[in-house]
């Protein structure tokens, strides 16, 4: 879809938005909005039986005491769901952290993610308990940053007093 | 008995889930280039090597910098839309949140739910 002769730079052409196609494949953008666009439903899914189980009443008080729906959104809505926000969070996180074939196929070697540095070691270079290594160490890296993300999401779910 | 099943159950499903992380640590103290598991021989070389060799930074801030950026622009871009179905009560949404509450007492929700602890608010509470 990001390539040139399949990609919707043809479309913009066609349009009259640009000149020629261009490929828009092999990037840092590209690797960034193809993983955004598989984590999208994913965080649709996670977020949306927390949202349906919203109190009605809360947002209609809102409302009565004059917020308008934007307002409603971000100063109750948001704090309210902040847990839920985090979890999902965390969950696309480490999902993008692991992520393998986007990054091998829309990245060159500038923009290879982690997990294809350990696949390359593991496969290519067939050096598997240096894979390994690399592997341990990225996961220690991973917890540290999920705990810490933990911790300042109950420190500031308590600083709110929801 | 119920709930020492219920702990052999559960430890069960731990040991399964991170069975590969054990398999993968064990591969990295290997003490010559080969994937044997258990290991043969004990050595840190691999690691010491991790921390000599850094070629590693430049994929580790790329791999940071991109879950970071594409976690949040999910977020920002699911989050409305999640609300926005649960506000609007869009139609098709009412299938979702039924798959997701067959799902809920499938997995042993259900009792709470009935007692009225759980989706107090639910407007898609199957009649």
């Amino acid at each position: 879809m990001l390539s040139k002769p399949a990609g919707i730079s043809n479309l913009f052409v066609l349009l009259g938005f640009m000149e020629k196609s261009t490929s828009w494949a092999r990037g840092y953008w590209s690797v960034l909005i193809a993983l955004t666009w598989f984590n999208l439903p994913l965080a649709v899914l996670i977020q949306y039986p927390n949202c349906s189980r919203l109190d009605r009443e809360i947002t209609e008080a809102a409302m009565t005491l004059g917020a308008s729906p934007v307002r409603t959104f971000f100063t109750v809505v948001v704090p309210i769901l902040q847990p839920t926000i985090l979890t999902a969070f965390i969950i696309l996180f480490v999902f993008t952290m692991g992520a393998f074939v986007t990054p091998t196929w829309l990245g060159g070697p500038e923009q290879w993610m982690y997990a294809v540095l350990i696949g390359d070691e593991a496969l290519q270079r067939a050096n598997q308990p240096f894979a390994s290594a690399l592997a341990m160490f990225y996961l220690v890296i991973t917890t540290i940053l999920v705990l810490i993300t933990v911790w300042l999401g109950r420190k500031t779910h308590r600083n709110l007093g929801v | 008995m119920i709930r020492f099943a219920r702990n052999l159950f559960y430890t069960a499903v731990l040991v399964v889930l991170s069975a590969p992380l054990f398999i993968v640590a064990g591969v990295s103290v290997n003490e010559k280039k080969f994937m044997i598991f258990p290991p043969r021989g004990f050595s840190f070389r691999w690691f010491t090597e991790v921390f000599e060799k850094t070629k590693w930074s430049e994929p580790l801030t790329n791999s940071l910098i991109i879950a970071f950026s594409s976690g949040v622009i999910a977020l920002t871009i699911a989050l409305p839309i999640a609300y926005f179905l649960w506000r609007y009560r869009v139609t098709y949404a009412k299938a979702l949140c039924h798959r997701v509450d067959a799902l809920r007492s499938a997995a042993g929700y259900h009792r709470a739910g009935h007692a009225g602890l759980l989706d107090r608010a639910s407007p898609y509470r199957p009649a």
